[in-house]
C-alpha cells in the first residue's frame, strides 16, 4: 500500500498529491497530514472520488487510510457501491399535514440506517437544512449515517438564508457546484 | 474582457489543479480574506469565495488570469493578448 507523507505541506498540496495518486490508479493508500484543515480537505476530496476513508490519529498527525470503493469486491457486490444520492429539499416528507410530514421525515432518516444499500450522499437544500442544524431531532441518525461513510451536504446558501450557518451539527457546508455535480453523477436519485 | 480561461463557477481546487502557478495568487488574497483560502475554501467556487470574504471578484479573476498568462507567455505577448481581448 502506498504511503504519502504530506506532513509539512501547505494546503492544497496534500489534496493535489492525493488526487495524483488516485489518478495514477492507486486503489489503497495512506496519506499522512499534520493539521486539521489538510485532514478534512483530503477526506472530503477522497470521498468525492468514491473512496472510503478511515482516519487514525497518532500523536499530532492524522493517518488517512483511503480505499477506493469496490476494491476486492466481486462484480455482484459492487452494485451496492452505486452512487445513491438522497435529495432532501424540505424538512417535511410528503405533501399534506405539516406535523405528519415531520414525523415521516424523522422516520425515513432513521430507517435509512437499517437498510441496504446505504446511500453515498444526503443532500439537504432549502428548508431541508433545518434537519442538519441545531434543534433537529434527527441529528443522531444523521451522525450515525455519517459514521457509516455517508456524506452529508447542506446547501450553504440555504443555511445563510435561514440564519443557520453557525448552527450546523452534522456534515459539511456545500455549494451549488458540488450539489449539481452530485445530482448529475448519481446512479440513483432518491427524493423522499 | 471577452473570454476567460477561468470562470467564477470553478472551485479553488479546480483552478489550482489546472493552473498550478495560481496558488501564489490565492496566498496573496489570504491576507485580505483573513484566512487561508486553500485551507478553508478549497471546494468552494471563486464566486462564493469572493462573496464570503468580500473580495472584488473581477479583480480576483484578473489576478488569477495574469498568473496563468505570466507562466505561459513573455510579458510583451501578455500585453498583446490583453489588448486583443479588450478590443
Amino acid at each position: 500500500m502506498k504511503e504519502i507523507d504530506c506532513r509539512g505541506l501547505a494546503c492544497p498540496q496534500p489534496v493535489l498529491t492525493t488526487k495524483k495518486a488516485l489518478e495514477e490508479g492507486q486503489e489503497e493508500l495512506i496519506v499522512i497530514v499534520d493539521n486539521i484543515a489538510a485532514r478534512d480537505n483530503v477526506e472530503r476530496f477522497a470521498k468525492s472520488q468514491g473512496a472510503v476513508v478511515d482516519i487514525e490519529k497518532k500523536d499530532n498527525d492524522f493517518y488517512l487510510h483511503i480505499q477506493r470503493k469496490g476494491t476486492c469486491e466481486s462484480p455482484e457486490s459492487q452494485k451496492k457501491f452505486e452512487k445513491i444520492v438522497v435529495y432532501i429539499n424540505s424538512n417535511l416528507m410528503g405533501v399534506g399535514d405539516e406535523a405528519l410530514g415531520v414525523i415521516l421525515m424523522r422516520s425515513f432518516l432513521k430507517t435509512l440506517l437499517d437498510l441496504k444499500p446505504i446511500p453515498s450522499k444526503l443532500i439537504f437544500v432549502n428548508s431541508g437544512v433545518h434537519l442538519t442544524t441545531e434543534g433537529s431531532e434527527v441529528i443522531e441518525s444523521l451522525k450515525a449515517l455519517a459514521d457509516k461513510g455517508v456524506e452529508i451536504l447542506s446547501c450553504g446558501t440555504c443555511l445563510d438564508f435561514y440564519g443557520l450557518k453557525e448552527k450546523l451539527k452534522v456534515g459539511i457546508i456545500s455549494n451549488m457546484y458540488d450539489i449539481a455535480q452530485s445530482l448529475l453523477e448519481a446512479d440513483r436519485l432518491i427524493r423522499p | 474582457m471577452k473570454d476567460r480561461c477561468i470562470t467564477p463557477n470553478m472551485t479553488v481546487l479546480e483552478v489550482i489543479d489546472r493552473y498550478r502557478n495560481t496558488e501564489s495568487v490565492f496566498k496573496k488574497y489570504d491576507e485580505q480574506a483573513g484566512i487561508c483560502i486553500c485551507c478553508q475554501s478549497l471546494f468552494e467556487t471563486l464566486r462564493e469565495v469572493a462573496k464570503k470574504y468580500r473580495l472584488n471578484l473581477d479583480q480576483f479573476l484578473l489576478d488569477l488570469e495574469d498568473a496563468i498568462l505570466t507562466s505561459a507567455f513573455p510579458s510583451f505577448l501578455i500585453n498583446f493578448i490583453r489588448i486583443m481581448k479588450l478590443g
